[in-house]
């Protein structure tokens, strides 16, 4: 299942609709075989980078998510909300120690429409063959 | 055996059968070990480091009454092992905010903090009224063979060998773990409805004001919202974050499940997130 298609969540950017990114990030990760350690660092990361985007968000506004299998072993979530004042996630952060912690690679942009736009990679570390 | 809380020849007075036995089995020398570790405490700076010593030696010794307390509140839906943990941590919080020189004794402090712990715990997971018994009892089932499975393969299991081990699908099992993730998940969304206006969450009050984050993030605010966290939590914080161990080592390591990890962690940066909002130089509308 090299060629698993991607998938694309858009949710309100309210709160109460995380849970819908986490379950979608949940049976994405169970799908590639990731460890149950693995999934619950991913949905962390997941959770606090749409808390981060939320606190900027304006109202209205919605939260794109985009999940890609990244073969052989990898997954990309990828998150987009439009800001109010378009800043960026500053690497000194306490969000950037996190996200950084809990995947393997942590990406924030901002576009000039100022969207800010987090991309998370992680990967199946531990050795699971099924 | 010096400090171990076991019954003495002189311990002659017989125990209610439905009281704490641990005040009962204590030996004059218990009483006296644990006077002098409260008073060592109380003059230890916060970072010597025989402070955890002397900390896990007067909690070891306070064991069996949070076991007590704890089972005080079972068949209301929780596993007995995570009151226990809970009952715990308000332990360490009354270990750490005892104060000896007020003249009461260390258990009667101590007990309503734990109790207090509890409480809060029911109140702020709304444990008991939001997930269905089928769910609770399927979770402490993945709790348990998530550490059987680890223990065979040394690694932590996939959602696939969950589901093959408890023959459930694996839909089952996605459900399970969110279910132990919803006390994470309403402690975000549902907790601020108390004090903020009724309906709105705490993700929509962050959304309605600045929240400056590129300064109030500065590394040099982490700390003291590190330090606002209960010790346990600041320290499986550290390990996760900083020392980059895995939920299932830190699990082993602070002896809980790591299913509790997950969710201890998932209130801590919920927890941190509310702080920064408090402190930032913005008040909230309103």
């Amino acid at each position: 299942m090299d060629t698993d298609p991607a998938v694309t969540l858009r949710i309100p950017a309210q709160g109460a609709y995380v849970v819908l990114i986490r379950a979608a990030v949940s049976a994405m990760c169970a799908r590639l075989d990731f460890t149950i350690d693995r999934i619950e660092d991913i949905k962390l990361a997941v959770a606090e980078s749409a808390a981060l985007l939320l606190s900027d968000a304006p109202a209205g506004a919605s939260l794109d998510v985009r999940l890609t299998p990244d073969a052989p072993d990898g997954l990309r979530v990828t998150m987009a909300c439009p800001t109010v004042h378009g800043r960026t996630l500053p690497r000194d952060s306490f969000t950037w120690t996190v996200l950084t912690a809990l995947v393997d690679g942590v990406v924030a942009t901002v576009t000039p429409d100022r969207t800010l736009r987090i991309d998370l990679a992680a990967h199946r570390s531990e050795a699971v063959r099924p | 055996m010096t400090g171990a809380p076991a019954a003495g020849p002189g311990a002659a007075s017989p125990e209610p059968p439905d009281a704490p036995a641990t005040e009962a089995r204590w030996s004059d020398r218990d009483r006296v070990r644990e006077r002098e570790l409260l008073a060592l405490l109380a003059t230890l700076d916060a970072d010597d480091p025989r402070r955890a010593a002397a900390r896990d030696e007067i909690v070891t010794m306070h064991l069996p009454l949070a076991a007590f307390l704890a089972r005080r509140f079972r068949d209301r839906g929780e596993s007995l092992e995570d009151l226990t943990q809970v009952a715990t941590i308000g332990l360490l919080k009354a270990v750490d905010r005892f104060e000896p020189e007020r003249g009461v004794e260390f258990s009667t402090f101590a007990t309503p903090t734990m109790v207090g712990e509890i409480k809060r715990h029911f109140r702020d997971k709304g444990w008991a009224i939001r997930v269905p018994r089928r769910l609770q009892e399927l979770r402490i089932a993945i709790s348990r063979a998530t550490a059987e499975l680890g223990q065979e393969t040394g690694r932590s299991p996939t959602v696939a060998e969950l589901a093959a081990h408890l023959q459930v699908p694996e839909e089952d099992i996605l459900e399970g773990l969110e279910s132990a993730q919803a006390y994470a998940t309403l402690s975000l969304d549902a907790a601020v409805a108390e004090t903020a206006e009724e309906g709105a969450s705490l993700a929509d009050t962050l959304g309605a004001e600045d929240t400056a984050l590129g300064e109030v993030e500065a590394r040099a605010t982490v700390h003291p919202l590190l330090a606002g966290l209960p010790a346990r939590e600041r320290r499986i914080v550290e390990m996760r974050f900083y020392e980059n161990m895995t939920q299932s080592q830190i699990a082993e390591r602070v002896g809980v499940s790591q299913m509790h990890v997950s969710r201890l962690l998932a209130r801590s940066l919920a927890q941190m997130r509310t702080q920064l909002v408090a402190d930032g130089t913005t008040a909230p509308p309103e």
